[in-house]
């Protein structure tokens, strides 16, 4: 049973990160709550040499009580009989799960403290820890999270910062060390969102296999450094940019359909209220037309031209670009 | 190619009783059995570590189906359908296909053997009793698993031809990416089963198609089938589009055609390699070394991932060629794919069900060796 106490803030070892999962993260709204109200909760400690303590849940709290200068804390406190590691462990990881979510980079310090200290199975982490973390339950996904840990310092610190999720952040921990290096400068400079983040690093695994080729020649070939760091474009500007390029890489010959398509569009002259447009990934057996009018004139013009380029030789290869692509001539491309 | 044998054996208490699953225990003596109420159990402890599906290989099941045996393939609405009838004996599979849809499907962590013989066959019978007079059914096994890969263990197969080969409404196909066809060789299979290989170059198997045989061993067991009086069909399936692709097809049908009678060749199917997009991640996970996921993929309107149309088009024309070159009466068949791709790549495709009926019923007539002639 755990005693509730009012401490000294210096009696607590800041230096004992044993149980700490917190990590980066802003701590704004919490010095303002308990600027605003005080500590609410007592920290979880344990007794160490009897007037000393060690941390065991509350390491964002006891940093804020240091900032606004607070020198008494409370604290459950317990004795090491009363609270062994591995329930320490438990305690320090699960404290939290209903006040706030982890980002990716506490949740592998989770992991990694209900693995080494906790003396959880691995079955109960990937059952039941991951789902409840929002992660899939899979012993893969535990696999790369740990592997995560390994990962450059400031890499986690952004990946913590932007708040980027497991499927876009996980696959990066199998590449070399070198890769991510080169990568992880690319989106420091571009900072895409979780959603973007994912597409580049899946495209960018799937162009070196493609290639037969390791990851980082493929940021060499596709010039990604430069490119993101272009001072004449604008930050969203940029990420278009790169996206782009390795878009065209991952599907040269979509790319191209769609560029051609786009072309055979515009040599049918059609009026600027019409779009026409092929199906998805060009999976399908009829382009799409929409338009819009504002009089029955123009519902007349618009009708004689659809009429006029249905005998556009452009229409014809439009038709055969769904089942045949195109032509010889055109399907190289320099890269 | 190294003998299937499983880590444990899990049985079902009632399933125990089945010849089929003493069969197996028998065969596998020696290995770790431990039985439990329902193969249900099994669910409630998924093998933990990063890879459960294979780790899931490493135990075969024995169970009663209590479901049904006999299943038309549901096809896809956008495409034109074969109108395959599918068994599940056995559901999953020891060979290691990189591409292998059962990845997708399966929850199950083992191989699961099906001990309820009688009850199959019963409901073979039932499904048969209701095809229309003159109507021909294709039924194949190789759909959850690979048709041999485990036929010395369990004898299923050895079961359905001599089912099979009195019926004048069916043809069974046994499909396999194995050469362990030493138990067909002598059975009495009345000319009604048919046994297929799933074919692809030789860089293909060594990289995508793990465990099981290379080519060459393929084809030497397609002609001693083809000896014994079977016949034997061929599934380019799936087409992968790769650099070179082109040169090792082609290098396959040659090979193909210096093996085996094309006369004794019930059919060829034609299908490019198509997945649901949530197996890419498991490939990549499962097998770091394979370039399928690098292909150039769109999603299809059945929700899969396939290559473009155009490099399915130029594959199935390529191949669809070659194969005409070596015999023009080959019987050819896309599998999965929609009107104006066969329109494209076959220059024609059958209009309706009875037409596809009719073209496979016709082939069987016309195969030299085919035993009783369907109706």
């Amino acid at each position: 049973m755990s005693r509730i106490e009012e401490l000294t803030l210096g009696a607590i070892d800041e230096a004992d990160r044993t149980f700490c999962v917190s990590f980066g993260g802003n701590l704004g709204n919490l010095e303002r709550s308990m600027a605003a109200v005080g500590q609410t909760a007592p920290l979880h400690v344990r007794s160490v040499d009897g007037d000393r303590y060690q941390l065991v849940t509350g390491f964002r709290r006891a940093q804020v009580l240091r900032l606004l200068g607070r020198t008494q804390v409370l604290g459950a406190v317990y004795s090491r009989e009363e609270l062994p590691d591995p329930k320490a462990a438990r305690l320090a990881v699960f404290d939290n799960f209903g006040v706030r979510d982890y980002n990716l980079v506490e949740q592998a310090r989770a992991v990694e403290l209900l693995l080494d200290v906790g003396e959880m199975a691995e079955a109960e982490l990937v059952n039941k820890v991951l789902p409840a973390m929002g992660l899939q339950g899979h012993g893969r996904v535990l696999q790369r999270l740990r592997r995560l840990l390994v990962v450059e310092e400031e890499f986690l610190e952004t990946i913590a910062e932007e708040g980027w999720p497991a499927r876009a952040v996980l696959p990066l921990c199998a590449w070399r060390a070198d890769a991510r290096q080169a990568f992880f400068e690319v989106v420091q400079a571009l900072r895409p969102g979780a959603n973007k983040l994912a597409e580049l690093v899946t495209w960018i695994e799937e162009i070196a296999l493609q290639r037969d080729k390791p990851i980082e020649s493929v940021l060499v070939d596709l010039k990604l450094r430069s490119r993101s760091q272009d001072e004449a474009l604008s930050p969203p500007e940029r990420l278009r940019q790169v996206r782009e390029v390795v878009r065209r890489a991952r599907y040269p010959t979509l790319t191209r359909m769609e560029r051609r398509a786009s072309e055979l569009v515009g040599k049918l002259q059609l009026s600027p209220y019409v779009t026409v447009r092929p199906p998805e990934g060009f999976e399908g057996d009829a382009y799409e037309a929409r338009f819009s009018f504002a009089s029955p004139e123009e519902l007349g013009r618009i009708g004689r031209r659809l009429v006029e380029a249905s005998d556009d030789p452009s229409a014809v290869e439009l038709r055969s670009l769904l089942t045949e692509g195109l032509p010889e001539d055109e399907e190289e491309e320099k890269p | 190619m190294k003998p299937y044998r499983p880590a444990r054996i899990v049985v079902e208490r009632e399933a125990r009783r089945d010849p089929l699953a003493r069969r197996v225990l028998d065969f596998y003596s020696g290995v770790p059995v431990e039985e439990v109420e329902r193969a249900e159990e099994l669910l409630a402890e998924p093998p933990a570590g990063p890879d459960p599906f294979g780790a899931g290989k490493r135990t075969l099941l024995l169970a009663r189906f209590r479901g049904t045996f006999v299943k038309p393939c549901p096809g896809t609405a956008e495409m034109l359908c074969c109108h395959y009838v599918v068994l599940s004996p056995i559901v999953n599979c020891p060979l290691e296909c990189t591409y292998c849809v059962l990845q997708s499907y399966i929850n199950r962590p083992a191989i699961t053997v099906h001990t309820n013989v009688e009850e199959c066959l019963a409901q073979i019978d039932e499904y048969l009793a209701a095809v229309p007079p003159g109507g021909l059914v294709r039924i194949g096994t190789g759909e959850l698993a690979d048709s041999l890969v485990l036929e010395e263990p369990t004898g299923w197969a050895e079961r359905l031809v001599h089912d099979v080969a009195g019926r004048t409404n069916a043809v069974l196909e046994l499909k396999t990416k194995t050469a362990l066809v030493e138990p067909l060789l002598g059975l009495d299979h009345g000319g009604r089963t048919v046994v297929a290989w799933s074919l692809n170059p030789e860089v293909i198997i060594r990289r995508e198609e793990l465990k099981t045989v290379g080519l060459e061993e393929r084809l030497e067991a397609a002609a001693r089938v083809q000896a014994a009086g079977y016949l034997a069909a061929f599934h380019f399936d799936p087409l992968i589009h790769y650099p070179g692709w082109e040169a090792d097809y082609r290098d396959l049908v040659a090979r193909l055609a210096q093996a085996v009678d094309s006369r004794r060749v019930a059919w060829v199917s034609l299908g490019s390699l198509r997945f649901l997009p949530g197996l890419k991640t498991v490939i990549k996970a499962r097998f770091p070394k394979s370039r399928l996921p690098g292909g150039e993929f769109v999603l299809g309107q059945d929700k899969k991932l396939h290559y473009l149309a155009p490099l399915r088009t130029a594959m199935y024309r390529a191949v669809a060629g070659w194969l005409k070159e070596w015999d023009e009466e080959i019987l050819i068949y896309l599998c999965m794919e929609r009107d104006s791709l066969w329109d494209a790549a076959l220059g024609e495709r059958p209009p309706d069900r009875a037409a596809v009926e009719q073209r496979f019923r016709r082939r069987l007539q016309a195969v030299a060796s085919f035993g009783t002639t369907p109706s």
